[in-house]
């Protein structure tokens, strides 16, 4: 019985690791290749372990490349994205569940239908509506900041996922600061963000992610490399440095690393907005 | 008197203060609550539900940079008829959207029941295989990009360790290309879907199993006859996420076969795209997505309508 067992734990351990390689193995390999020499890349059989490291291939994508650009560009585009998302979506959020007012259901409904809309399908209506924005010149939005951030900062997630947290913390700590004299906005940003941390962060994060990974819209917008965000840059890069393997891993590794440090610091909140993704739709 | 408004206050919370008087005092209450809601709701109905419509004024018409749209009635829509690449780029998205599905889901599945036993260290391979979901399609493409290369590819190293002695060049062949996007989409999927379907199975009440040992059921009956119906809304949730996911498949594409070779791994926003901003067919790019646009929306209806149901 206790060798069956032990037979049990190896075989476990052994599957998991296996995956674990699946998964992590890759990460690995760019790292391993981010840090050769062209040398090392040419190699047959390859070297799993570079020889030397070549730390200078950092150097090399940070000076005279477009990823610098791209990189601070993107830093900018998700910031500002999960700054609005985060206050707008939950100003709104909180009207929608702590105030009463004419038409606020059907607000909410048209909301919920925003979820419904296919990004992927969008790209051309929206290129053309951004473009024809009235004085803002021969190419409207294109190729701008605002272009990048505004059409789709606001998620109709967002707000549905705040407006669920924010129904939950009870009503009466409302009706105690309407009696001290708190106005709404005092009550929303005093009582109601305060409470919310996990919520908000948990929008913060899924916004971040998703601007920072965003490519199909910001391959419409951006035009010149100087509106080029990380994931158009990476792409551009990779097809023309497709030989030179030391460089394109070491910038993709520069791209990967800040979600990568966000993500295990900020892990347990991570699983949370899954979980809530996964089984908060039925609770 | 004075209990009387302090109860009014304390219960009546919808309107707090007494009528008449207050008949003014409401509207400009209402015009609070619309200034909370004023600035995300009217950019998320704008970017939302104005391309719909200008979706559909722009299908009707030639639209070529720097012109304004021409209207020229159904033209694009019988183009759109016998455009045999458009047709094949659906194809494509189909054996693409359907295979990274199965693959990805059945992949999570086994890896989060095999999560789900009790070993140490269970956390920490949590952690990490969730990684491939937070770093972007574009480097998880350029990673495997490398790792497929003809040359000096890993792959290929390993598959000639083995006894293979001429693997093929798996981006240039039609079929293999596909399966290798199928492979990276799957392989993000999974990466990304075992965290949920790990939730699922942890939901699964333990005394469900207790009894079924009861009556003698081994295993596999428990897994068939109790796990795979319990955690069925979850993967319901999955499929349909998947599917919208990997219908609007671009960025794996872009780096790994560019739509190529012979336009065999040509998706179709990808199409989309090129018809629109490539070849400068604005107008046409607009009446394809219109096109898609129903069968996306009927499966993404079909998620809210099954998650609702499941409240």
């Amino acid at each position: 019985m206790a060798k069956k067992k032990r037979i049990n734990k190896i075989i476990i351990y052994t599957l998991a690791t296996i995956v674990l390689i699946g998964f992590v193995g890759p990460y690995l390999w760019m790292l391993a290749t981010s840090l050769k020499s062209q040398g090392d890349v040419m190699a047959w059989p390859p070297k799993i372990i570079p020889t030397e490291l070549h730390w200078e291939n950092y150097a090399r994508i940070w000076q005279g490349t477009i990823l610098p650009t791209a990189f601070m560009n993107s830093v900018i585009v998700a910031t500002i994205a999960t700054a609005m998302n985060v206050f707008f979506a939950s100003l709104a959020a909180f009207a929608f569940a702590r105030l009463e007012f004419p038409g606020r259901n059907g607000l909410f409904l048209g909301v919920l239908a925003t979820m419904m809309v296919p990004a992927g399908l969008m790209v051309v209506p929206l290129f053309a509506m951004i473009r024809n924005i009235p004085f803002t010149g021969p190419s409207g939005w294109l190729d701008s900041y605002a272009g990048l951030i505004i059409p789709t900062a606001i998620t109709g997630f967002a707000i549905f996922l705040l407006r669920q947290y924010f129904l939950s913390i009870p009503k009466d700590l409302d009706d105690q600061a309407a009696i001290d004299g708190c106005t709404k906005f005092q009550v929303y940003w005093r009582i109601i963000l305060p409470l919310s941390k996990p919520a908000l962060g948990l929008v913060a994060i899924f916004t971040f992610l998703g601007n920072w990974n965003e490519y199909l819209w910001h391959l419409t917008v951006a035009r010149s490399e100087q509106m080029y965000t990380i994931q158009i840059a990476l792409a551009r890069f990779q097809t023309e440095h497709n030989i030179e393997w030391s460089l394109i891993m070491a910038g993709a590794t520069t791209a990967a690393v800040p979600m990568m440090i966000l993500y295990f610091t900020l892990q347990p909140l991570f699983e949370k907005g899954l979980g809530g993704i996964g089984s908060g739709m039925k609770d | 008197m004075i209990p009387k408004q302090n109860s009014s206050v304390a219960t009546a919370k919808h309107s707090p203060l007494p009528t008449k008087v207050k008949k003014k005092n409401r509207w400009k209450d209402y015009l609070g609550s619309y200034m909370f809601v004023f600035p995300a709701v009217s950019l998320l109905f704008t970017f939302s539900f104005v391309p719909i419509i200008y979706l559909v004024y722009l299908s009707f018409h030639r639209y070529r940079l720097p012109d304004s749209p021409t209207f020229i009635g159904l033209d694009n829509y019988s183009r759109l008829m016998s455009d045999g690449v458009f047709w094949k780029s659906i194809g494509n998205t189909m054996i693409y959207t359907f295979g990274s599905m199965f693959l990805g889901l059945f992949a999570a599945l086994c890896i989060a029941v095999l999560l789900n036993r009790a070993f140490h260290g269970r956390r920490f391979y949590k952690v990490f295989y969730f990684l491939p979901a937070v770093t972007s399609d574009v480097i998880s493409a350029m990673i495997f990009l490398w790792i497929f290369d003809h040359n000096l590819g890993i792959m290929n190293y390993f598959l000639t360790t083995i006894g293979i002695a001429q693997p093929t060049n798996w981006l240039l062949d039609p079929f293999w290309a596909m399966v290798i996007l199928i492979f990276v989409g799957s392989w993000r999927g999974a990466s990304y879907n075992i965290p949920i379907f790990l939730a699922g199975l942890e939901g699964v009440p333990k005394s469900y199993y207790e009894a079924a040992e009861i009556d003698g059921a081994n295993g596999w009956h428990k897994f068939w006859k109790i796990t795979i119906p319990s955690i069925m809304p979850i993967s319901v949730y999955c499929m349909v996420m998947s599917i919208i996911g990997s219908f609007q498949v671009v960025a794996i594409v872009d780096v790994l076969t560019d739509g190529g070779p012979r336009n065999s791994t040509l998706v179709a926003i990808k199409y989309v795209w090129q018809q629109s901003f490539e070849f400068n067919y604005v107008g046409y790019g607009a009446t394809l997505s219109l096109f898609i646009f129903p069968f996306l929306f009927l499966v993404t209806w079909l998620n809210l309508k099954l998650s609702s149901r499941s409240e």
